[in-house]
């Protein structure tokens, strides 16, 4: 991070709200490819950036550069406030209606590209994967998703996930066999 | 060294084969077991290319209006006593803020000065009252006006 960004929050502190628009600006579009990556919905990953940004202002005073890149405690901050979201959706969900329309949602997305006469393009093999993605449990996703589209180092995702490093490249491992055995099947 | 590999074990060390986070022993076993086995070798090729999908994952737009709204719901921020008292004398120092002190200051003047006028009128009534009470004490009181009633009661009396 520079000098100019740590101005920058150093002026967001002071309540400078023309600072604090362009740091949402310039951070927005990961936060929103974030949270889309994590849920698949357009429209959940737009309420869900505004939610991240809002609390990464709540709790700005509490972020010491000495302590790591600011990029890292925003994601920190992020994954917290998507699993937070996903808790409360799980919660809702189990109250109004069983987990099996998340599945059936998933398996909407993986339907269609299911004809095997396609002639996949990057964009609808990226669906594909982005499907069987959202298949993983919550822990194999989120490293996966920090590391092999995000390309955290191994180090920044313990900071972001705080777990071992040992656990962190096992859930890697898994994620990755699991997805590479599902779209196997796929094709 | 992992001698005498099962696909469970290959499969527990496909990431640091593919990172080439492997000491070279062990890296020769698992190559030695992707020569023997389809499956581990179809397995790596689609790890493979998985990441190299993940590397170029399509980045989504946001929508335009997103980063607005996002700033337009942030709520002020909560400032520190100093910065409240400061941001209290910036304000005063501002023309509107001069302008109102300045208005207020003349119609305090002006309701000041009416209870000012009040108060004299006040005491200038208090005064002719009592100069008035002792008027009529010293009438009452006088020796010609008392021998004038006795003389005016008596005539009365006859009568």
């Amino acid at each position: 991070m520079g000098t100019t960004d740590a101005e920058l929050l150093a002026r967001c502190r002071n309540g400078d709200h023309s600072a604090w628009d362009m740091v949402v600006r310039q951070n927005h579009q990961r936060i929103y490819n974030l949270a889309y990556r994590y849920n698949g919905r357009f429209d959940e990953a737009e309420d869900l950036t505004q939610e991240i940004f809002l609390k990464v202002y709540r709790t700005l005073h509490t972020y010491n550069p000495e302590l790591g890149a600011f990029e890292t405690w925003m994601m920190r901050v992020s994954r917290n406030c998507i699993i937070d979201h996903y808790r409360k959706l799980k919660t809702e969900r189990r109250q109004t209606d069983s987990l099996e329309g998340e599945h059936e949602q998933v398996a909407e997305v993986g339907k269609r590209f299911s004809n095997p006469a396609d002639v996949l393009d990057h964009r609808e093999l990226s669906e594909r994967v982005h499907a069987a993605l959202l298949r993983l449990s919550g822990d194999l996703r989120e490293v996966l998703i920090l590391r092999d589209l995000e390309g955290f180092a191994y180090e920044e995702i313990v900071e972001i996930v705080r777990v071992p490093i040992g656990t962190v490249k096992s859930r890697i491992n898994r994620g990755r066999v699991e997805m590479a055995k599902m779209l196997k099947k796929e094709f | 060294m992992l001698n005498n590999l099962k696909c469970t074990d290959f499969e527990e060390n496909l990431s640091d084969y593919i990172e080439h986070s492997l000491a070279a022993d062990d890296r020769a076993a698992l190559e030695l077991h992707l020569h023997v086995c389809p499956s581990c070798t179809e397995l790596i090729s689609g790890m493979k290319q998985l990441m190299a999908i993940g590397r170029n994952f399509p980045v989504h737009t946001p929508p335009a209006w997103l980063a607005t709204r996002i700033v337009a719901n942030t709520p002020p921020p909560r400032l520190s006593l100093r910065q409240r008292l400061a941001a209290f004398a910036q304000s005063l120092a501002e023309p509107r803020t001069a302008l109102a002190i300045f208005t207020a200051v003349i119609v305090m003047g002006w309701i000041g000065g009416g209870s000012v006028r009040g108060a004299v009128m006040d005491r200038a009534e208090s005064a002719v009252s009592c100069a008035y009470d002792h008027a009529i004490r010293t009438y009452y009181r006088s020796p010609v006006i008392i021998e004038l009633h006795s003389r005016f009661d008596q005539l009365m009396e006859n009568s």
